[in-house]
């Protein structure tokens, strides 16, 4: 980006001016470097950085967290490229400034030497280069692209430096200026600042290790005051101030195995195998100390975490994998595995064609014995009774029956463990968690739309086991398919020995608000029921009791041939009166009875679907009508049974009583006009309709016949369309266990992207968007585990028991842990700085007790784990000569097991040298 | 289907399910047939069950397919209907207004839509029919009344002289079209607005 319009040259300036404005300027003669001093101080001018700073002092940098840039590209040399920008706090959030100098002695100082001097930016943990070299507000000059034009060589370095120098010179621009030299990961920066009094160097290093006389505070000390050559008596030179930071780091390798087969139905699977805490870290900090104050060499260390002046602390977390996030991904992904296309049985190598598969029914009472294909030991003995199947299937018969019997349990409490505890835990989080509760139950109720399975119901605790089941930890890659097998041979014992699915009893239609595989279930239960009650219909029909009813019930074809002619004058199948004073028409005597009549088929929701197709298909409507006629019909023959004698009318005043009019002028009942059109739907249904009472018509809900087709059809369902029916029970679980787990890291989250996005998906099923809801779920959840990880690292137990005011201040420490871990992993370049969430009151309160506890006390080491020591030392000298005024001198100083990092501003006087 | 009229050949935005639910004899029947095919039958024979007709109609020129579904509204029919309120984006309840009885049904009919649809799932709409007749039992006051405390749209209506019905089954569609989260794009490549309309399109309005 370079200028091609001369900049405007201020006298003073040592380029060739143009005062004579008749002389053509040539410019084609100017050097590389020329040119790119040009660009420079053009991008200054433009970014209204020239001329004196004018401000009072730098803004106080405890307070900055923003930080704002704006950058440009400018050319270096033939083919480089540099970036230059410039970056700027965020003022409006400090408006708070550092005292201007009372002293006259540092009256000649500016805005940043002024900060140079100040302790403030001590340890500034969010911006590099403010840390290293205490310079608020600056320009980089940084590789445009980070190999290729990255500045590896001290003559580039200088040459640019210079340049820098001349541009800032001439612009009069009083901002540090620095260069990036060597790769970005090493933040290793050199700079100039030029101001109207001082002339500022900054100096870099960055080695893997110092030399051991430096590895300290007094050898840096030493460093300090050779590189400064203090002009006058050291006795009459102020005194150098330190402030110091220690990193300790207590590594976590604990594994967590959560290792229990006796899974809790009641719930999803929640959590991780490994602790996804490496390491958490507690930084100690002694600011601003007089030089002899704190001692540390080769033999002695006045660095005692314990003697600290502030505390803070860091989590680092690492990637593991969590049991949930893991089950989603691979039901989801069960679509497109390579089981897609064989069913639950096929996939345990059960034969369902094998003789023994007519005794299912017992089997599943007993949880013994199974028809299963034992291959090669089929033909072994077994003296013992040792149950020879188990090393077939991927779970024993003992636990998988202990699974069964939890998801068919009768009045299952709803309320897992854990949820008690942390209800307890809530408790103690007084009123401002009123809210806090207010958004979760709202998102509750909300989520009560999704189109799963209810909350506690049969449906949604096999969710629960087959998410358990695809956690990979725990159990083998089929489990699940045996989940589903011996999920819907209990399903085949309740209908076949007329016992009723715990939870639905009353169930009378499919809920068609809920998903198709809930409906389903719903709809065997319908079956159960209506096969119940006609069972009680015959044994109530004494005078009919013929041995024929309960052999017709295996009759599953053709029900027909029962629908014999009674013709009798007897009246059938009354269930009650019509109205007291309601009479037959052609009997004036004898009163209009309501017959029992059938209940029609109960319909999920591809049921109503198919029948919906099937009408549609139909061209006119006389068709449709015909079609749906057997209700009618039905209702029409019973009727005819109750009232011998009776008329269409008569049917109609309990059936239609809107089609049967009263004539003023004739002074008489008669039929509507549509029930007048000769030969329409109704009056032919009745002219063909023979008294008939129920007990011996065609069912209308063959329940036998629809039992059966549901459960073959769940028999047979492949893997694939096993994972679509139960994705949106799965995933419905899911959020509804984080719902009841989130209130506490509610400030770091958004709840309602898990809601809204598993509503969408229970809802279209498409697979893109219950991945969606995947990627929601797994954010919540990773923020939850990391949340329960450091409260248990922390020592959770102890916590509960504690005074509510420190269970809130752990709470709300933990919880900026996390925040602080997520800002740190958001900026691109290593950071220099120990971060860290300051802990109020240090080992003196109960948040740092309970990490002194975890980190100093450990059992097993005697000595802390010091990982990083860095220093500030803040020097205010006459310099270069003993003539010249004050000037800050300040060295910055990282020492690790990684690396040995020297920032040193060395601040000249530019005038009285 | 053949009774789809979607003749220009325009694939249609998206299809839209119609109820049309009220006591038996109202007109319900009647005002489908005076839509779809723009005819009264006198002789029309009472529902059985169900019956539904498909149509198609223009909205700012989109094609909207319309599957209309029509129910008996006899007692013993009534357990049937709650199966074809899934996935319903409109509600027409209809009342005539020569009959005091069917106005006063409507209650329940709405406690039935309350039940079976799920909240704010359908725009629902009542239709004052039969405003052709003599012998008014419901003035118009009454039915707007009824609408304003359910929070639904109104309109009188004569499936005989087709006063009203057009215009009935158009402000519907629009109000379904303008309620986002009611109905489902088939096309992908009509947008109503940026691609993240999918992505929130309000359930958080419910
Ligand atoms: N005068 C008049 N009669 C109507 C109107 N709508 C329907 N009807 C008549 O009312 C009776 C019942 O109509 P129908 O559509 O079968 O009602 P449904 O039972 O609600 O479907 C029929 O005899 C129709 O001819 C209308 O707008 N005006
Ligand atoms: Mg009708």
């Amino acid at each position: 980006m370079t200028n091609t319009e001369p900049p405007e040259f201020r006298p003073g300036a040592e380029f060739p001016g143009s005062e004579e404005i008749f002389e053509i300027s040539d410019f084609t003669v100017v050097t590389e470097l020329e040119q790119f001093v040009v660009s420079v101080e053009a991008i200054i001018h433009e970014w209204g950085l020239s001329g004196t700073e004018t401000r009072p002092g730098p803004p106080k940098l405890t307070n900055i967290t923003k930080w704002d840039s704006k950058s440009e590209k400018i050319q270096f040399g033939e083919g480089n490229h540099l970036r230059i920008t410039h970056f700027w706090p965020d003022i409006e959030e400090a408006l708070e400034a550092l005292p201007t100098p009372s002293t006259s002695s540092i009256a000649h100082l500016g805005y940043h030497s002024l900060g140079l001097a100040s302790p403030d930016s001590d340890f500034y943990p969010r911006n590099n280069i403010v840390a290293m070299y205490a310079a608020t507000e600056h320009i980089v000059f940084s590789p445009w692209h980070p190999e290729d034009d990255k500045i590896v060589n001290e003559d580039q370095k200088n040459t640019i430096i210079s340049a820098i120098r001349i541009a800032a010179l001439s612009c009069d621009c009083e901002l540090p200026m620095f260069l990036q030299y060597s790769g970005l990961e090493r933040q290793l920066y050199h700079g100039v600042l030029i101001t109207r009094s001082t002339v500022t160097m900054y100096e870099g290093a960055h080695l893997q290790a110092g030399q051991s006389r430096h590895s300290h505070l007094s050898g840096l000390l030493q460093m300090f005051k050779e590189k400064v050559k203090c002009p006058i008596p050291l006795i009459d030179a102020s005194d150098i101030r330190v402030s110091a930071q220690i990193e300790i780091t207590h590594k976590i390798t604990s594994a967590e195995m959560n290792d229990d087969q006796l899974i809790d139905v009641c719930r999803v699977p929640f959590g991780s195998e490994l602790n996804p805490i490496k390491s958490l870290v507690l930084i100690a900090l002694w600011p601003n100390l007089k030089e002899e104050i704190l001692n540390e060499d080769e033999t002695l260390s006045d660095l005692d975490p314990m003697s600290a002046f502030a505390w803070s602390a860091r989590v680092n977390f690492t990637h593991v994998d969590r049991f949930l996030d893991d089950a989603l991904h691979k039901l989801l992904d069960l679509p497109i595995s390579k089981f897609h296309f064989e069913t639950a049985a096929l996939l345990l190598g059960i034969d369902t064609n094998s003789p023994t598969s007519g005794a299912r029914a017992f089997d599943g009472l007993t949880g013994s014995s199974r028809s299963l294909r034992i291959g090669a030991s089929q033909s072994l003995t077994n003296p013992a009774g040792l149950n020879l199947e188990d090393p077939l299937l991927p779970l024993p018969n003992e636990i998988m029956n202990y699974w069964i019997g939890e998801i068919f349990m009768k009045n299952r409490s709803e309320t897992p463990n854990d949820e008690m505890q942390s209800l307890e835990l809530k408790e103690k989080h007084f009123d401002k968690k009123k809210t806090e509760k207010e958004i979760v139950e709202e998102l509750k109720k909300k989520f009560k739309m999704v189109k799963s399975a209810p909350e506690g119901s049969v449906t949604a605790r096999l969710g629960n086991a087959f998410t358990h089941s695809l956690v990979k930890a725990n159990y083998g890659p089929t489990t699940f398919a045996q989940v589903w097998y011996e999920f819907v041979r209990k399903l085949r014992y309740f209908y076949e020995n007329n016992k009723d699915i715990p939870g639905m009893t009353s169930v009378e239609y499919p809920d068609l608000s809920m998903c198709l595989l809930h409906q389903k279930i719903e709809m065997l239960q319908c079956c159960i029921t209506a096969r119940k009650k006609r069972h009680a219909l015959y044994e109530s029909c004494n005078n009919f009791t013929n041995d024929e009813f309960f052999d017709a019930e295996e009759d599953l074809s053709d029900d027909s041939q029962r629908e014999e002619q009674i013709q009798c004058t007897e009246p059938f199948g009354r269930l009650r009166l019509l109205d007291e004073e309601m009479m037959l028409k052609d009997h004036p005597e004898i009163p209009i009875y309501v017959p029992i009549t059938q209940d029609r088929e109960p319909m999920t929701e591809d049921m109503i679907e198919e029948h919906a197709h099937y009408l549609s298909s139909l061209e006119d409507g006389q068709e449709r009508t015909e079609a749906q006629t057997d209700m009618l019909k039905s209702d029409m023959q019973a009727f005819k049974a109750a009232n011998p004698g009776c008329s269409f009318e008569d049917f109609l005043r309990w059936h239609s009583p809107k089609d049967i009019i009263w004539n003023e002028e004739e002074r008489k009942w008669e039929l509507s006009e549509r029930m007048l059109i000769p030969e329409n739907s109704w009056l032919n249904c009745w002219e063909h309709s023979m008294p008939v009472p129920v007990v011996h018509q065609k069912r209308l809900f063959n329940e036998s016949k629809r039992a059966e087709e549901i459960l073959s059809w769940l028999e047979s369902s492949k893997c694939g369309q096993i994972s679509e029916l139960i994705r949106p029970v799965v995933f419905a679980q899911a959020v509804r266990y984080l719902l009841n787990e989130v209130e506490p890291v509610l400030s770091l989250i958004e709840p309602e992207k898990i809601v809204f996005s598993t509503i969408r998906a229970c809802r279209s099923g498409s697979r893109d968007d219950f991945l969606e809801a995947a990627r929601e779920i797994r954010r919540i959840e990773t923020i939850l585990l990391h949340y329960q990880a450091i409260f248990s690292a922390l020592d959770l137990p102890m916590a509960k028991n504690g005074p509510a005011r420190d269970v809130v201040a752990l709470k709300e420490f933990v919880l900026k842990l996390i925040e602080e871990e997520k800002l740190i992993k958001d900026i691109p370049e290593d950071c220099v700085i120990s971060h860290g969430v300051p802990i109020i009151g240090g080992p003196n309160e109960f948040v740092g007790d309970s990490m002194q506890k975890l980190i100093l006390n450990s059992k097993q080491k005697s000595k802390p784990n010091v990982t990083k020591r860095q220093y500030v030392l803040r020097w205010l000298v006459p310099r270069p000569s003993a003539q010249s005024r004050l000037c800050p001198q300040r060295l910055f100083a990282s020492l690790s097991k990684k690396e040995f990092r020297l920032c040193g501003a060395y601040t000249d006087d530019a005038i009285f040298r | 289907m053949t009774l789809t009229n979607d003749d220009d050949g325009e694939k249609p935005i998206t299809t839209l399910k119609i109820l049309i639910i009220g006591e038996s004899g109202v007109g319900k029947s009647s005002l489908m047939l005076r839509f779809v095919d723009d005819t009264f039958d006198p002789e029309q024979a009472a529902t059985i069950g169900v019956d539904f007709r498909v149509t198609s109609m223009l909205v700012d020129g989109n094609r909207v397919k319309l599957a209309i579904w029509d129910t008996a509204g006899q007692e013993r029919f009534r357990t049937l209907t709650p199966s074809y309120y899934r996935g319903a984006q409109g509600v027409i309840c209809v009342y005539d207004v020569t009959s005091r009885s069917s106005f006063e049904k409507l209650e329940h009919w709405f406690s039935e839509v309350d039940t079976y649809t799920t909240k704010g799932d359908a725009v629902k709409m009542v239709v004052a029919n039969k405003i052709d007749m003599a012998g008014r039992e419901v003035s118009r006051e009454e039915g707007i009344k009824f609408a304003k405390r359910h929070r639904t749209l109104f309109i009188e209506a004569s499936a005989k002289t087709k006063e009203g019905v057009q215009c009935a089954f158009e402000e519907l569609i629009e109000k379904i079209l303008q309620t986002p989260g009611l109905w489902e794009n088939d096309r992908p490549a009509f947008r109503l607005g940026q691609n993240t309309a999918r992505q929130d399109d309000g359930y958080c309005g419910c």
